[in-house]
């Protein structure tokens, strides 16, 4: 099982790319993908989910370019895009029958395919509600359940977590880990503990380009030795902000202790702390490699 | 912040917002045809067997007519969604949040609505110039003679029509498709109510759409010069052969009083506009519920919280399916496309649909064909004009478009739902036909279910909205069936009307649908 993407670019009008020359391997696992706004990661997500075709480049599921067929990929597709809607006058379990049938599921295997994720995904006592009651998180669970109908070997989130409580994040962070053995995963979000939590490989991208790929502990390994902690008085503060990057900062009776991810010793005081994500985020992003 | 200033931007950033749009396009191309179509003479405003000559007075009250009926009648469509928008983006939440109040976002609304409209009025008055000085019969331009009956005639009625589809969006039950249905009755109803009403007679100036002022002053010209005029008077249908009598016609003399009764309308209009603020429902979703929804949850369950926080989180683990289970069952599809078709319909639908049904088994073979079978082939037009835009509409196209086979999967199983409803509504038809042995109904009432679909799917699928096939049935519906037009009348209710015409035209219809949705997938 394997997704070859190779110098994949998405030109929208007057010549602006929203994604170029995006090229990389996904094997079996999770593939987390980080990016701020408008980096492009949605309009990857559409393409690989044959929602939107490329301008350039080719992406090849098990050696078939779904951009030519797409439906040998949506047989095995599941996908929950960033923002989508529901037929309000359809209860979860018709929403999801009628998915079924149009994913090709028979009626058997749905119905009890439904019924488990119904249970997964904490929607037994609304299941005979109509969704258009549903409150936002309660939507987003439907999308979930949708995405897995088919038991997708390719699992495409975009956003997956957004509107949901804490304690369903958790169990969705965990569904995720527990699927992730046999199939690929590819989760985008903005929440770096969503992916700290699940990703076996991070995708960084920005602008529309691929910065980094690679599994989250050799992102931290790259990080050793560059980040900082120390106190400043609150004046400092403004001035630092202009010259680091500051991945965090906490209020104490002698001032901020201060979190700086910098290749340099960027003070005198400053130690070095473990890196975690949200600093190797900033310090890729941010471009102060 | 001024009202004055707030209103001002309210409608400026909806009217920017409505023009930066295709459909605006569409729609000022749509005007353009009009002037068109009048400048080639397919239309005309005749006086029995007169006509005025081509001057600035009487192109400007010709073209003021043709303004005041077609964009008066389709320009309401084009107007109405502006509040519906706001509702679905959001914005209008967040400006719920703010201190504007409901009277002063519906005077915004208003105001861009009339904007909008009065823009189609105005490609509609160059057009008229153009053909003033293609006509040639008097290629002088008389700027203030042209546009006064725009001003007088076209403005107030077109404040009028802002103002309903203003009104429309506030009362909740005229917000879809159900208020297009009844603006597009009430609008033919009022044109020969007003020219009928004796009270509006004596004061013609304040009938809204200005036919009994023009027609009243046109005649008075035409007597004075010919005493044999018969009192006719028409709009549309092209330059009638041997109606070639011209006379000099210098436009209406706008006395005070006139003027005065044209622009009260525009009073009018906002006093509609602050009668609609009543209804509004400031994008408080819990006054107007979606009505199904509404009426299917019980007190207990009526607050759209976690199904069941509290509950312990059980084991997220899934059976793994094996590949014999996905296999495409064309049944399964069409059955959930039909329980979605259907879904959101209230009991006393059902039993209407029952009785018209029946009426059509019980009642002649001519009576059905003539009125019964068009009436059941109306009923179900909220239910046709989903067909096709659904997934648009509700959001799920990304859902359903990653599905393996969207286009041969998903969209002959959409016709075939449509042509399911349109064959069960004429159930009781065909049972009278076979029994009376009336062959032409039979293949009349196929074509018929075949072409309703078809022209849903490929109006749904290329509009992405329902309205477009609300409008276009309705038209074709009201002129064909109903009132016997042949090309249109694709029931067969009329033995002139050639039925048969409609099986080729869905197929076009068909092959644009698949087009249309073809295009959208390949994005």
């Amino acid at each position: 099982m394997q997704l070859t993407i190779n110098k994949l670019g998405k030109e929208y009008k007057r010549g602006f790319w929203g994604l170029k020359d995006f090229s990389l391997e996904i094997k079996p696992g999770i593939l987390g993908l980080l990016g701020p706004n408008g980096a492009g990661k949605s309009t990857f997500m559409r393409m690989l989910a044959t929602i939107t075709k490329p301008t350039d480049g080719t992406i090849t599921w098990n050696d078939t370019n779904i951009v030519k067929s797409p439906d040998i990929l949506r047989d095995v597709l599941g996908y929950l895009p960033q923002d989508f809607g529901v037929y309000p006058n359809l209860n979860a379990i018709e929403f999801l029958e009628y998915m079924a049938a149009i994913k090709g599921l028979d009626a058997r295997t749905a119905k009890k395919r439904i019924d488990e994720l119904l249970q997964l995904t904490n929607l037994v006592d609304a299941a005979k509600r109509p969704l258009g009651g549903y409150s936002g998180g309660m939507k987003q669970r439907v999308g979930i359940a949708q995405a897995l109908l088919n038991d997708p070997q390719l699992l495409i989130v975009d956003e997956p977590t957004v509107g949901l409580d804490p304690e369903e994040r958790v169990r969705f962070r965990n569904l995720l880990s527990d699927l992730s053995g046999e199939r690929i995963v590819i989760l985008s979000t903005h929440i770096v503990s969503d992916v700290e939590a699940t990703a076996t490989h991070i995708a960084l991208v920005n602008k529309g380009q691929l910065l980094r790929e690679a599994a989250p502990e050799n992102l931290l390994h790259e990080l050793e030795n560059k980040v900082w902690e120390w106190t400043v008085r609150s004046d400092d503060l403004p001035a630092l902000k202009q010259k680091h990057i500051i991945s965090g900062t906490i209020r104490r009776s002698d001032g901020v202790q201060v979190r700086v991810v910098s290749a340099d010793k960027p003070d005198t005081n400053a130690q070095t702390v473990s890196p975690n994500l949200e600093d190797a985020y900033l310090y890729f992003i941010g471009g102060k490699q | 912040m001024n009202s004055a200033r707030i209103i001002y931007h309210l409608a400026r950033a909806d009217f920017l917002e409505r023009v930066r749009r295709y459909s605006f396009l569409v729609m000022l191309g749509l005007v353009v045809f009009l002037g068109y179509q009048t400048a080639i003479g397919n239309m005309a405003l005749e006086l029995g067997q007169y006509r005025g000559e081509f001057n600035s007075a009487w192109v400007g009250a010709m073209m003021s007519l043709i303004g005041t009926f077609f964009i008066g009648w389709f320009g309401f469509y084009m107007v109405k969604g502006s509040v519906a928008r706001d509702r679905e983006t959001g914005v209008g939440q967040i400006m719920a949040t703010t201190p504007l109040t409901r009277p002063l976002y519906l005077i915004g609304k208003w105001l861009s609505n009339f904007l909008v409209l009065m823009a189609m009025v105005a490609i509609l008055a160059l057009a008229g110039i153009v053909i003033q000085l293609l006509q040639g019969e008097n290629t002088q331009i008389d700027l203030l003679a042209f546009l006064a009956p725009f001003f007088f005639i076209v403005m107030p009625l077109m404040a009028l029509v802002a103002a309903a589809a203003v009104l429309f969006e506030s009362i909740s039950f005229l917000q879809g498709g159900f208020g297009n249905i009844v603006y597009f009755f009430a609008f033919i109803m009022f044109v020969p109510l007003f020219m009928e009403n004796n009270a509006l007679k004596n004061y013609p100036a304040f009938e809204p759409m200005g036919l009994g002022l023009l027609a009243n002053e046109m005649g008075k010209a035409v007597t004075a010069i010919h005493p044999d005029y018969n009192g006719d008077f028409t709009l549309g249908g092209g330059i009638t052969e041997g109606a070639t009598t011209t006379f000099i016609w210098n436009g209406i003399h706008w006395t005070p009083e006139f003027v005065f009764a044209r622009l009260s309308l525009i009073v009018m209009a906002l006093a509609l506009t602050f009668l609609a603020a009543l209804f509004f429902d400031r994008f408080d979703p819990s006054r107007t519920k979606p009505r199904s929804v509404r009426t299917k949850r019980s007190a207990s369950d009526s607050a759209p919280t976690p199904a069941s926080t509290s509950q312990a989180a059980p084991t997220p683990h899934l059976t793994p399916l094996n590949k014999a289970a996905n296999r495409f069952s064309f049944f399964s599809v069409l059955i959930a496309e039909l329980k979605l078709l259907l879904k959101g319909q209230r009991w006393w639908w059902y039993v209407i649909m029952g009785g018209i049904i029946v009426a059509c088994l019980v009642n002649s073979s001519a009576i059905t064909r003539e009125i019964v079978l068009p009436i059941a082939w109306v009923w179900p037009i909220l239910i046709w004009s989903a067909i096709g835009n659904r997934e648009i509409h509700n959001n799920v196209q990304q859902l359903t478009f990653s599905s393996a086979s969207p286009l041969w999967r998903q969209l002959p199983v959409q016709w075939l739902t449509g042509f399911i409803v349109t064959l069960l509504m004429a159930s009781g038809a065909a049972f009278r036909f076979v029994i009376d042995g009336d062959a032409i109904g039979l293949i009349a009432l196929l074509s018929g279910a075949i072409f309703i679909p078809s022209l849903a799917l490929a109006s749904g699928v290329w509009s992405g909205t329902s309205k477009l096939f609300e409008i276009l049935y309705m038209v074709i519906w009201y002129l064909g069936p109903l009132n016997k037009v042949p090309g249109l009348d694709f029931v067969g209710s009329h033995s002139n009307g050639y039925p048969q015409f409609f099986i080729p035209v869905s197929l076009a219809l068909i092959t644009f649908a698949i087009f249309g949705r073809s295009r959208q997938l390949r994005n």
